[in-house]
Formats: C-alpha cells, sequence, structure tokens
C-alpha cells in the first residue's frame, strides 16, 4: 500500500513538473505589460505586440484558406503586386512597383520592384508571379479572383503582362487578393504546405512558430524592402469566447482587440488605460427571402411586407449595442466608388407591411416557414428581432439555428425561407458580381427564375457593370441594377457592422475596416 | 446500485410484487429522512412553479422584445431584470423551466424505458443476448457522452425531441448495466424458476415477477438521471446546439447572458441558481430513495 | 491473472471498433459536405465536387468506412484533417497532454479537497465536520461546470485579476479550468470517500480491533482507509475519462486546445478525420484506464486477485 502511495504521488508531481515545464517552453509568454512602468521614462521600449483571433488558425497557405483568423496573418506576411488601403480605396504599391493598363483594358502591365525578397532571401522573379497566379486558379477559395485572368507572362526579367478575358473595373481590386509565394518553397514543401514554417512570402513579416491550436508567431523581416517593421513580434493567439478575450486584454495578455459591443461604453470611458476607435466594417448583413419556398413566399407582396417589417434600428441595439450604422444599402458606402441615391429601399412600416400582407390575400396572416441562422453572435439577434416582428403583423415563422458551416451550403441549395448572412465586401459595387451573378454557382443564394424575375437582365447589368471603366456610366449601370434587385424583395441589406477596436494606449495604431497593417504600427 | 436486499420468497408467481406493506416501508423512511424531504419540498415547488407558470407570468412575458427597456437589474416590475432584448428574466426562467425539466424527465423516462426494456432481456436471457447488448453497452460507454450527444445534436438538427434522444442516449448504457445487475440478482430465485417451469412466458415473468423486485436501484438510478440530464442539456444550449430561440432555457438563457457578464451578471447568475436548485433537489430525493431503499447504509 | 490482463486487453479492440462504426455513422447522417465546409462562400459547385471527389467523400459509405479502417489499422494512418490539412495525429499529439494535464489537475484538487473531506465527515459522523462539507458538497454536484467556470472568471480574473481568463501559457492558466472542473467533482468524491468510509468502519474488523485497544487514528488511517480506498480509485477512474473528453464547454470558455474542443470544431466543420481521431483515442484511453482500475482493485484486494486467478470475468 505505502509502495503504491508513493508511486502514485510520484507519478502525480512528475505530470506537475512536466507539465509547467513543457507549456512554459512552447508557449513563450510576453511579459504583461505593467502599466506603471510605463510610466517611468526608463522603461524599454515594447516591441512585442499580442493580438487574439476568435477561431482556431488553420492554414498558412493563403491560396487555400480565406478564413478571417488567418487572413490576420497573411496580410502581415504575403502580399500582391499591389495592395488596396482599405480606408482610401486606393492602390498602393508593393512587389509590383508600377502598372499600365492598354487600351481596350485587357492587357495589365506591371513593372516588378527590384528590391522585392522573399523572406528566404531570394529575390522576386517573374516566374513566382507566372507560378503564384496558376496556383491561385487551382485553389477554388482564391479562384474567383483569377477567373477572368487569360494569361500571364514574362516580358523581361522585371515586366509581367496580364491578358484579361474581358475588361473589367474590379481587376485590380481582385489581383491584390492574389498572394505571390516562392515557387521553390512551395513545391518544396508540396502537400505540406500551410501546416509548418515557411519563408515563402514576400511581406513585412515572416512566420517563426506555427501551431494551429496554440497560436502562431511572426517575426519582422529586417530586410524588408519597405524597411524593417517597428514591431518585432506578433503573437496570434485563438480566444474563441469574446467576454474571457476582454478579460484578458484587460490582464494585458492582449494588446489590440475587437471589444464586445456589450463592455463598449466601459472601456471608452476608461481613457487613462485604453485608446479606443469605431470604424464602419467593409461588412454588411442582409436577409434573403427565397421566392421559391413556399407560395407564401412566392408572392412579392408578401416578401414586400416582410421588408418593411425589419426593424433595423432595434437590430443595431440588440445586435451591436446600437454602435452599428444602419444601411439601406448593398455595398458599404465608405468604400465603393459607384455611389449612388437609392431608388427602392424598405423602410420600418409594420402597418404598410400589414397592408401589403392583407392586399396579397392574407388579412389574417399567413405562415412563412423559419428564419435561418447560424448560432450566436449578431445574426442569430438579429433573426430573433426580425422573428418577433413578423409575427407581431401576423406573418408566423419559426426560427432555426443552425452551426455556421451548415448555413452556406443551405443557402447554396435554396435549402431555406428566409435567411439571414452576410459579406465583406472588397472593393465597389462589382462585387455584387461575384455574390449575385447566376453563373457564380457557389454564391448565388436565390435562383432568379423567369417567371417572376427577369434573371437573365439583372445577369446582363452586373456583367456591363463589370466591364465599364468609366466610372458615370458604372455608377447609371448600377443603379438601374441595384433597383430591379430591391424590386425583386429578395434580399434585404440591414447593417454595416462596425468594429470596435480598443487598444493599449502606449500602442500607436491605424485601424483599418477589415484587417490591420501592423507595419504601420509602433509602441 | 446493487440491492442487496433479499427478495421476498413466494411460492406463486402470479401474485404481483409491488406489496404496498413494502412502498410504505420506503415512505417512511424517506419521511424520516431530512435532507430528503427537503429535497422533495423544493423539487415540488419547482415543478408547480414551471406547471403553472402560465398562471404566473404568461409566456408572452418571455418573448415580448422591448428594446427601450433591454438590460434592466431586478426591480418590482421585473423580478429577475430583462435581458439583451428587453424581455422579462423572471418570465423567460420560468418558462425556460417547462423546457430544462421536461428535456430531463423526457430523457430520463426514455432511457429508463429503453434500459428496463434492454437490460432485462439481456440479463433474463444472458448467453449470446447478454454478450452481444452488453458488448454494444460498452462501445457506447466508451464514447464521451457529452461528444456523443453533441454529434447525434449536430446529426439530428436541433430540436426539443432531438435533444432529448441524444442527452437520452448517452444516457442509457449506464440505466442498461444497473437494470441488467438487477434483474441478475433476482434471476435465479426461486419463485423464477417456479414460473418459468410453470410456463409462463418470458414477458410476464419479467414484467410481474422480476421487475417488481427491481425496482428500487432502477428508481436511484433514474432520478439520478434527471439531475444529470438537466446539466448535459444546459451544457449542449451552452455549446450552442440547444433549443431554437426565442424558446427559453435555462442553458441557453445563460449562454446568451454571457456576453453581459460584466454589465449584467444577474442574467447568468438566476437561470443558474435554478439548475442548482433543480439538480440539487434531485440528488437530495435520489439519496434519500436510496437510503430508504437500503437502509444498511444510513444508520 | 496475466490471462485475464490479456482478455481485457483484447477486448479494446472490438469496442474501438464499435466506437468508430457509430461515429463515422453520425458523421455520416450530419447534413453538409467537407468540400463546402472547407470552402466557405466562395468556389462553385463544380469545385465542391471536384474537393469532394478528391476527398473521397463522393463514396458510398461502406466503401469509405472500410478504406478509413484500412488506412487506420493496416497504415496506422487516422488520416488528415480537412480544415488544417495538417494530420490527424499531429493534432492529436498536440492536444492530448493539454487534456491529460487539465483532466489531471482537476483530479488532483478534486481528490485532495475530496478525499480527506469526505474520510473527516464519516470518521466525524453527525458533527459540524460532517453536516457542513456534506451540504457544501451537494450544492457543488449539482453546479453545472460551465457556470461554475463563468462565476470563477468573474470573481477571480475580473473582479480581482488573479489568474488570467484564457489560455495555458503558464501554470497559472490552468488554475480556473481545473477549479471549475475539479470542485464538482470533488464534491461526488467527498460523498463517495464518505460512504464508503463509513461502510468500512462499521465492518467486524474495525470493531475488533477498537476493542483490542488499538489507537483509534492508526485504525481509521491505515486500516479502514486502505480498504474505502477501492471504490475512491475507482470513482477517480472513471471521473478521468469522464472529464478528458468532457471538458468541452471548459475548455471552450477559457480557450484551452484541449481534444474535446478539437472534436466539437470537427464536429461543426464535418471535418470527419478530425472527429473519428480525436474519439477514438478518446475512447481508447477510457478503456486503458478502466483496465487500470481493475488491476489496481486487484493489487489492492487480494480476494479479487484470487478470483481473476481462476479465470473467471468480473461483472463489469
Amino acid at each position: 500500500m505505502r509502495k503504491m502511495s508513493i508511486f502514485l504521488v510520484i507519478a502525480l508531481l512528475v505530470s506537475l513538473l512536466s507539465g509547467c515545464g513543457s507549456s512554459g517552453v512552447q508557449q513563450p509568454t510576453a511579459a504583461p505589460k505593467d502599466p506603471v512602468s510605463t510610466d517611468t521614462p526608463t522603461a524599454p521600449k515594447r516591441e512585442d505586440l499580442n493580438l487574439s483571433v476568435t477561431t482556431v488558425l488553420t492554414s498558412i497557405d493563403p491560396h487555400f484558406s480565406e478564413k478571417i483568423a488567418d487572413m490576420y496573418a497573411f496580410r502581415q506576411t504575403y502580399e500582391g503586386l499591389y495592395y488596396q488601403n482599405e480606408l482610401t480605396g486606393e492602390f498602393e504599391p508593393r512587389i509590383a512597383s508600377s502598372y499600365e493598363i492598354s487600351e481596350d483594358g485587357k492587357t495589365y502591365l506591371f513593372k516588378l520592384n527590384e528590391n522585392a525578397k522573399f523572406h528566404n532571401g531570394e529575390p522576386v522573379k517573374p516566374s513566382d508571379i507566372i507560378y503564384s497566379f496558376k496556383r491561385a486558379g487551382e485553389h477554388p477559395s482564391v479562384a474567383s479572383r483569377v477567373a477572368n485572368v487569360d494569361s500571364v507572362t514574362e516580358i523581361d526579367g522585371s515586366t509581367i503582362e496580364i491578358k484579361l478575358k474581358a475588361p473589367m473595373a474590379a481587376f485590380m481590386t481582385d489581383m491584390c487578393g492574389v498572394y505571390i509565394l516562392n515557387e521553390k518553397i512551395v513545391e518544396e514543401q508540396g502537400a505540406e504546405f500551410g501546416t509548418k514554417v515557411a519563408l515563402a512570402g514576400t511581406g513585412p513579416y515572416y512566420w517563426s512558430h506555427v501551431d494551429h491550436a496554440n497560436g502562431w508567431t511572426l517575426e519582422a523581416f529586417e530586410d524588408y524592402y519597405r524597411g524593417a517593421a517597428d514591431i518585432k513580434t506578433i503573437r496570434f493567439k485563438p480566444i474563441s469566447d469574446a467576454s474571457a478575450g476582454l478579460v484578458a486584454f484587460e490582464a494585458g495578455e492582449l494588446d489590440w482587440y475587437i471589444a464586445p459591443v456589450a463592455n463598449w461604453d466601459d472601456l471608452v470611458a476608461n481613457t487613462e488605460k485604453y485608446k479606443t476607435e469605431i470604424v464602419p466594417a467593409n461588412h454588411i448583413s442582409v436577409f434573403v427571402v427565397n421566392p421559391d419556398a413556399n407560395p407564401a413566399l412566392n408572392n412579392p407582396l408578401v416578401r414586400k411586407a416582410i421588408g418593411h417589417a425589419i426593424d433595423k434600428e432595434a437590430m443595431n441595439i440588440v445586435g451591436f449595442n446600437g454602435l452599428a450604422v444602419i444601411t439601406d444599402y448593398m455595398v458599404p458606402v465608405q468604400n465603393t466608388s459607384s455611389d449612388f441615391d437609392l431608388g427602392i429601399i424598405y423602410d420600418y412600416n409594420p402597418e404598410k407591411a400589414k397592408e401589403l400582407l392583407a392586399e396579397a390575400g392574407y388579412p389574417d396572416g399567413v405562415d412563412v416557414g423559419a428564419i435561418m441562422s447560424w448560432t450566436g453572435g449578431y445574426y442569430e439577434k438579429m433573426a430573433q428581432v426580425l422573428h418577433t416582428s413578423l409575427n407581431e403583423i401576423g406573418i408566423k415563422c419559426d426560427l432555426q439555428m443552425i452551426e455556421q458551416a451548415s448555413v452556406s451550403p443551405n443557402l447554396r441549395s435554396q435549402n431555406y425561407d428566409i435567411a439571414t448572412y452576410g459579406w465583406s465586401y472588397y472593393g465597389d459595387y462589382s462585387y455584387m458580381y461575384t455574390r449575385w451573378h447566376s453563373s457564380q454557382k457557389g454564391a448565388t443564394y436565390v435562383v432568379y427564375n423567369d417567371k417572376q424575375f427577369d434573371g437573365a437582365k439583372l445577369d446582363a447589368l452586373l456583367e456591363a457593370g463589370a466591364v465599364e471603366m468609366d466610372a458615370a456610366k458604372r455608377t447609371e449601370i448600377y443603379k438601374e441594377y441595384n433597383d430591379m434587385f430591391m424590386d425583386t424583395a429578395t434580399c434585404f441589406p440591414c447593417i454595416n457592422k462596425v468594429q470596435t477596436y480598443v487598444w493599449n494606449k502606449d500602442l500607436k495604431v491605424v485601424n483599418y475596416p477589415n484587417f490591420p497593417e501592423i507595419y504601420n504600427w509602433s509602441w | 446500485m446493487i440491492n442487496r436486499k433479499t427478495c421476498p420468497m413466494e411460492d406463486n408467481s402470479q401474485v404481483i410484487y409491488k406489496k404496498p406493506s413494502q412502498l410504505k416501508e420506503i415512505a417512511r423512511r424517506m419521511k424520516k429522512n431530512k435532507p430528503a424531504v427537503i429535497g422533495l419540498i423544493i423539487l415540488t415547488i419547482i415543478i408547480l412553479m414551471v406547471l403553472f407558470a402560465e398562471h404566473i407570468v404568461p409566456y408572452k412575458a418571455a418573448i415580448t422584445q422591448n428594446v427601450k427597456n433591454r438590460l434592466e437589474p431586478p426591480s418590482g416590475v421585473h423580478w429577475f431584470g430583462t435581458d439583451g432584448y428587453g424581455r422579462d428574466l423572471f418570465a423567460r426562467c420560468l418558462h425556460g423551466g417547462r423546457i430544462s425539466l421536461a428535456i430531463g424527465f423526457s430523457s430520463a423516462a426514455f432511457s429508463a424505458i429503453l434500459g428496463i426494456i434492454l437490460g432485462s432481456i439481456a440479463g433474463y436471457y444472458g448467453g449470446f443476448t447478454d454478450g452481444a447488448l452488453m458488448r454494444s453497452v460498452d462501445v457506447i460507454a466508451a464514447i464521451p457522452s457529452i461528444l456523443m450527444a453533441l454529434a447525434v445534436v449536430a446529426a439530428l438538427g436541433a430540436s426539443q425531441l432531438n435533444l432529448i434522444i441524444a442527452v437520452a442516449f448517452s444516457r442509457t448504457p449506464a440505466i442498461i448495466r444497473v437494470v441488467r445487475t438487477a434483474v441478475l440478482s433476482v434471476g435465479d430465485q426461486e419463485y423464477v424458476e417456479a414460473a418459468k417451469a410453470g410456463g409462463t412466458s418470458d414477458f410476464r415473468i419479467i414484467y410481474k415477477s422480476i421487475l417488481p423486485n427491481c425496482i428500487g436501484p432502477i428508481m436511484v438510478q433514474v432520478t439520478m438521471s434527471v439531475a444529470q440530464n438537466i446539466l448535459a442539456a444546459a451544457t449542449l444550449s451552452f455549446l450552442g446546439l440547444g433549443i431554437n430561440p426565442p424558446t427559453p432555457e435555462w442553458g441557453s438563457i445563460i449562454s446568451e447572458s454571457k456576453e453581459f457578464m460584466r454589465t449584467a451578471n444577474y442574467l447568468m447568475i438566476f437561470p443558474g441558481l435554478l439548475i442548482i436548485l433543480s439538480t440539487l433537489s434531485l440528488n437530495l430525493v435520489g439519496d434519500g430513495l436510496r437510503d430508504a431503499l437500503d437502509p444498511r447504509l444510513k444508520t | 491473472m496475466w490471462r485475464y490482463l490479456f482478455r481485457r486487453c483484447l477486448l479494446i479492440i472490438p469496442i474501438t471498433l464499435g466506437v468508430s462504426f457509430i461515429v463515422f455513422s453520425i458523421m455520416a447522417i450530419t447534413p453538409g459536405d467537407p468540400a463546402t465546409m472547407i470552402l466557405g462562400i466562395g468556389g462553385t459547385q463544380e469545385d465542391i465536387d471536384r474537393i469532394n471527389q478528391e476527398l473521397g467523400y463522393d463514396r458510398p459509405f461502406l466503401v469509405r468506412y472500410g478504406d478509413y479502417l484500412y488506412k487506420a489499422v493496416v497504415k496506422h494512418d487516422l488520416g488528415t484533417s480537412y480544415q488544417f490539412k495538417t494530420t490527424v495525429w499531429s493534432n492529436i499529439k498536440q492536444r492530448l497532454p493539454v487534456s491529460v494535464k487539465v483532466t489531471t489537475f482537476s483530479l488532483l484538487i478534486a481528490s485532495m479537497v475530496g478525499v480527506p473531506i469526505g474520510v473527516l465527515s464519516a470518521v466525524k459522523q453527525y458533527s459540524l465536520f460532517d453536516t457542513f462539507p456534506t451540504v457544501l458538497a451537494l450544492f457543488f454536484a449539482a453546479i453545472p461546470t460551465f457556470w461554475l467556470g463563468m462565476m470563477l472568471m468573474l470573481v477571480l480574473s475580473l473582479k480581482i485579476p488573479i489568474f488570467p481568463a484564457t489560455g495555458i501559457a503558464s501554470w497559472k492558466g490552468y488554475v480556473l479550468p481545473s477549479l471549475s472542473l475539479g470542485l464538482p467533482f470533488a464534491a461526488q468524491q467527498l460523498r463517495f470517500a464518505r460512504s464508503s468510509m463509513l461502510e468500512t468502519i462499521r465492518q467486524d474488523y474495525i470493531r475488533t480491533a477498537k476493542a483490542k485497544g488499538a489507537p483509534e487514528n492508526i485504525i481509521i488511517w491505515k486500516h479502514a482507509l486502505k480498504n474505502a480506498l477501492m471504490p475512491i480509485i475507482t470513482i477517480i477512474g472513471i471521473n478521468f475519462g469522464l472529464i478528458l473528453g468532457g471538458a468541452v464547454a471548459t475548455e471552450t470558455l477559457f480557450s484551452i486546445p484541449g481534444l474535446g474542443s478539437m472534436v466539437v470544431t470537427g464536429i461543426k466543420m464535418k471535418d470527419i478525420p478530425m472527429v473519428m481521431g480525436g474519439i477514438i483515442v478518446l475512447s481508447i484511453i477510457c478503456s486503458l484506464i478502466m483496465l487500470i482500475v481493475d488491476l489496481l482493485y486487484a493489487l489492492i484486494d487480494p480476494r479479487i486477485k484470487a478470483k481473476y486467478s481462476r479465470g473467471r470475468r468480473a461483472a463489469i
């Protein structure tokens, strides 16, 4: 008996010690910032940055993953030929230093920056760019960005020619998202690329530690052609629970955080410790209505009644603590070049909704099925608010909460009645093409069959808008499209999300709508 | 929990063994057990309140949103305050209890029925049937129950019925084992042998002679499992695989309150206390029942 | 004894096969397909079909299951995660130690709090040392672990910032999750230790020892506890299995990269290899631990050892 108890004690001790030891080695902790020490001028300047992401990190292959968590790091480590500034919409040179467009708008000539080099020290060769465009086309999550590219060829050692199948206004935006990878490294790692450290990017930071469950570490690339970054080390740590993340931020474990909206007022008030900023994101959340789901929803008057029953104000309060921006526009107004006056909008008007319902032949109400939403977060809240409003005007429906991952399959296969969803729009109104054109099988959520809609006309307008290079004409086309589209009463834009950034007051940051560029930050 | 009491010997298998004197004896012992009585009283109050919830606060109050009055602290008007949608938390907790307790009890009943049928088959027939059944039970028991329930809910979709199935499915192995052991312990008694010799059908023997004599340990196990089921359902809701909103349920109320942890912590405290109170009282009753059935453990 | 051990080890094989079949079936009827989960909102139907084909997901159910088994058994390959492209085994290797650590710490807390207090309350039955812990234990046994976790986070990392709310960067990170998992189990072990101890104390040989005038302390801590220990070890063993895979809510709350949350993400993302790998490993560990518990039983109690030696199977 005694032997056994000794054995047990030893076993427990060993597991305890090994536990502490190994975890300490695996996860080098940043010395949590002591708020007092920063007041003394002798305190050494920090060079590291601790950030969090809400989901586990999946892959460092920028052609495989477009998950938001991964993109946070991609933005620091990979670059395209150009970079589109999220705030201004301007294109800034990166791997390419300049570009020219041919008369017909189908040929782009990119002059490469001679100083651009990969993290392993090799200069960027035209073959790497050709390889990266080809590889992107083979990877479905980013293939749409190069779908219109006909050919990529090397003109001379420092010039690349990209030929398009048709002129396309949004090409530059799409092209900025095609990250250039080092052909040799990617081919060497083969199927393993994405799962471990690889020096295949050209950005201001390189991967130094890749651990999908615990987090990633990036180090500043000292040879970066625009000059080495001020902040030398960035750690990304997955924290799924927003409240827990905020506690971690307040404890100094994180330096910059997207705060839960419920706690915003407290954080704003605490000016001696934190700085805060609200930045509108590129994200629009919408309700989509499936006109083929049932006879009631097939009736345009019922759909319009639903449109007038959407209480965006209440959704903003419940879902975003009143901080977000209510919108009637499919694309975030702040980042579009085709800004126009809206023709058809759906304001919250329960009386009008009831009238429309009566006009549709359902004065005593009707059952329209279910509102589908993913569990948790603001979508669920928006769905709950709409559920109540619909019931108040006599439209009966259920709420159907499903896993985030199941939402898009259901949308694709038209397996829903009403659904709430949203998209981040990069670039301008032409982004509507990738969401609503009938050729985009993976992205169309409503089938505009000819019985009720002029689907061909909707498609034609999107196509015309995509190739029109003249800004004024584009605006006209998109205005016509938008009116037609809104008249179908199949998709109601509601909220333009905002990012509620909060950060350590000693950190100098530039906040963007979606992804930070930590190269511009410093302590 | 093996019923160590020797079963009363009777030579006539036609006699019904649910003897009132035995139940009376159990009831008498229960009455003496103060914690069990307290538990029973709390449980009865909760069940009564939940059953007559509609007469205390109408369900409408639990789902009517009023964003202007959101996140109000407890007051005379809203006893438990209001949630992020401005809904009355007291009404939500009360009507949520309906769902939580319904899931707890019906999944316990579901797994009890399944467990009694399969357990008595395994215990009564023995041999290959027993072996095959018990190995399947081993298999299901080897899967962590919460993960099993999560997978089942993910496969079937989130609804009240599916939640009951998922929770019951992962709880059944324990009940099968208890029933089997109990059946084994009375299966070779002489009156059972006599009934077999007399040509009584197997079903009748199990139903009339065996089960009434091992109802004790089964009841203890089932009572305890109600409490565990309430916790399991709450955990599923907490992980986002629970009942569809706006239907309130204790676990989902807590899950929704998570973001208001620091600004309105009463939102998570009240439903949490209700879960604790009901599982606590169920455990007390279960303990009391066990002690009453097996007085040797007590005193 | 050795024959028994061998047979018990063999028994793990059919159980694991059964587990794999059940989990594979459940995952197969879960709506959705892996390609859509991988692609998110981008990609066309052709892409989806192609990726599903590459993953072999377009084949009939039994073929897929057979293929999985073949690879797992013959090639020792648990497959590659759909979402990470990393091997399932590398994920498990990374997360299992975390889960084991959390579980061990929780059980340490549970046993160090539960067992001594349980023994004490049995010895001092009906005194304040008995009623107070018993009431407290009843209370803790009724608390949902995730709720306890939230309350601990509220008090110990928000109101009084002592411990971090997330992650396992240092030993401090383990404290709150282990407490929230351990305290309800401590309550359970307290109750168990108490009743098991009560039962032993009442047995004849203890009475005899008392009558012979042996010092009370020695009787209790040496003779009685030794015998009361067996059921306690069983319950610790069972709890180990329960916490290892069942700590999902706590892992999610405290952002701990454990095996349970790996399986849950897998279920949500329809990452079949991850779910399969995770649950199979968990179930094998559970079976092994139950085996160890049985063996410890045999070591402590010669009567049971004798029983095994005669080759009789114990009723589980």
